[in-house]
């Protein structure tokens, strides 16, 4: 077990050292010469698994950036921030519209949930999740807020209205 | 009569033009007024909806591209008179303080 753990390492190592040689390399043939070199046939099967990865990588960077020369740091570098965010966005969802249903009418309630989709998305990207997911519950509750503060004030000044006309005064 | 808080959106309604989300509408106001002046958001959408029943402002109910219900506003022929109106007294009357003619 320890002499394959040894072995798989030191091909790991191999292939990430024929990996760096190959990201100085401009030209995919020269790669490919390059790649024909390698006497071991499961070291050489690993880079061009490698290869094949970070040449999809690359033709999914060149057209995100629309650019069809994307050199490979920009293509590591997108892997890294990939690998490295798209965990974490997974799990991020946005909070459950359930309070904007309950609490305002369905007319506003439709609206000020697509409104706040893409504030979410917005923020999220911004700000990450602790301070998107304060952002959207301070803003839920101000809308909760004002919606029910001029309900109420709409009645106070009917009732008003009604009693200044009953009383003659208005 | 038009208050601040309504003829500020009513403002950035006409700027941003037709077809307009309501936080399309509140980015504006964003970038344009200072942070005292810029109502909250929920002061803001409660606002925009009276402004609908006043009628000064018109909604269109559409599905977006996600597939959402939308609404888009759009400052109506009375929403423009009324700020129209409301800007000039401000104007006048802050032209006769600051000028002495008051």
């Amino acid at each position: 077990m320890g002499m394959f753990s040894m072995k798989a390492a030191k091909r790991v190592r191999l292939v990430n050292q024929y990996m760096e040689q190959i990201c100085l390399i401009d030209s995919f043939d020269d790669a490919l010469d390059l790649i024909g070199t390698i006497k071991d046939p499961k070291v050489r099967s690993d880079v061009l698994i490698s290869l094949k990865e970070l040449g999809a990588l690359r033709l999914h960077v060149s057209q995100v950036r629309n650019d069809p020369k994307a050199n490979v740091l920009q293509v590591l570098q997108h892997a890294k921030l990939t690998t490295l965010y798209l965990p974490t966005q997974k799990k991020k969802a946005a909070p459950s519209n359930f309070v904007i249903d309950s609490w305002l009418p369905a007319s506003s309630a439709k609206d000020i949930k697509s409104e706040m989709a893409d504030y979410w998305d917005e923020w999220i990207a911004e700000y990450g999740y602790e301070r998107a997911l304060f952002l959207w519950k301070k803003r839920v509750k101000g809308l909760i807020f004002n919606h029910w503060y001029g309900v109420v004030r709409d009645k106070c000044n009917d009732i008003l209205g009604m009693a200044a006309k009953f009383t003659g005064l208005g | 009569m038009v208050g601040t808080t309504e003829q500020n959106i009513l403002v950035a309604l006409a700027a941003t033009g037709p077809r307009t989300t309501a936080a399309d509408i509140y980015r504006h106001m964003e970038s344009a007024y200072d942070d005292n002046e810029l109502p909250s958001f929920g002061a803001f959408y409660t606002a925009l909806v009276r402004m609908h029943k006043k009628k000064w402002v018109k909604a269109d109910e559409d599905i977006d591209e996600r597939g959402n219900d939308r609404k888009y506003y759009q400052i109506s022929a009375a929403g423009r008179r009324a700020v129209t109106q409301s800007v000039r007294t401000t104007w006048r009357l802050g032209a006769q303080a600051l000028l002495g003619g008051a």
